[in-house]
């Protein structure tokens, strides 16, 4: 992909982006299961998710909902969050292929 | 309520010494699982001393209905200071915990968010009443520590245990562990958990270790 035109379809399907949405999601999901598992991997799914559900827990319209059900938002966030950091590192790439 | 179908049990576990007596109270809400679970393992347990009275599932028919609420509303809110209970099962419970002449009664629930997180939920909180005095505030302070120290993960920065006072020194909450201080002079704490992103099996676990140390620390050691 380096050097290369980048596509939304390519991002959409691209390594990096899926990389880091297992990253986000799959250690959050294990410590869900097993606190035990919690592990530094997890924090910045931790982090997202409290987020979320900090400005959840004080929207009018969605207060009364139980956290749990903030798992399909957080895995829809994640997965805009992986393409943004995705883009960004193939767009990076992309830059310092045609510098060199 | 013997004899009705709010009968509940009363259990009572006696160390091998003279000592310190407890009272421990799960299901006071009947969807705070770890609570009554862990008062109910807690009547099996073995002490070297002291006394621990268990009322494991006070509220059984908000048990059953998998519910906070029970057929008298939220049952920790009737206990008024210095006035007679507001139910016929919080009387009851309360004509136990009077009778036990307890030095500390331990309370657990828990919550379904996190204290100064979720604006409207109070987890992973060691609540106690106002007028605790620093015994209680240095015991509160020990367990907490203890449980943030070998338990809670340190990247799990939001779950880390914190002391409250049940705030507004003048309003009378209703809540047990008020009462128990203001009219017999007992030690009260509520342990407030969370299952917010936590497995049953943690919050039992976490549940169990913080009652365990509460007890330790008011001279009553579990031995088994």
């Amino acid at each position: 992909m380096m050097g290369e035109r980048i596509t939304l379809r390519k991002i959409i399907i691209a390594p990096a982006v899926w990389v880091s949405f297992a990253l986000l999601v799959f250690p959050l999901a294990l410590s869900d299961i097993d606190s035990r598992l919690f592990s530094p991997l997890a924090l910045p799914g931790y982090v997202l998710f409290v987020c979320m559900t900090v400005i959840g827990d004080i929207l009018p319209k969605v207060r009364n909902f139980g956290f749990r059900l903030y798992w399909v938002p957080f895995i829809v966030v994640c997965y805009g969050v992986s393409l943004a950091l995705g883009a960004g590192y193939y767009a990076l790439c992309r830059r310092y292929t045609i510098q060199r | 309520m013997e004899g009705t179908n709010r009968e509940t049990g009363v259990y009572e576990v006696n160390g091998s010494k003279e000592g310190p007596t407890a009272v421990v109270i799960g299901g006071m809400h009947g969807n705070e699982v770890n609570g009554y679970r862990v008062a109910a393992n807690a009547t099996n347990w073995e002490l070297d001393a002291g006394r621990l009275l268990v009322i494991p599932l006070a509220n059984i028919v908000a048990i059953e209905r998998n519910s906070r609420r029970g057929p008298d509303g939220d049952l920790n809110r009737l206990f008024p200071s210095g006035q007679k209970p507001e139910s016929a099962l919080a009387r009851a419970i309360w004509g136990v915990v009077k009778d036990t002449d307890p030095d500390v009664v331990i309370d657990l629930h828990r919550s379904r968010g996190l204290f100064n997180t979720h604006r409207r939920w109070i987890g992973q909180v060691l609540l106690l009443t106002e007028a605790h005095g620093e015994r209680a505030i240095d015991t509160a302070e020990y367990v907490i520590d203890y449980m943030n120290e070998n338990h809670v993960p340190r990247t799990m920065r939001f779950h880390r245990f914190t002391m409250a006072d049940i705030h507004d020194t003048d309003r009378d909450t209703g809540m047990l562990i008020q009462k128990v201080q203001r009219d017999i002079g007992a030690l009260g704490f509520l342990i407030e958990s969370t299952e917010f992103l936590l497995d049953l099996e943690t919050q039992l676990r976490w549940t169990t270790t913080i009652t365990e140390q509460l007890l330790d620390q008011n001279g009553i050691q579990r031995t088994a």
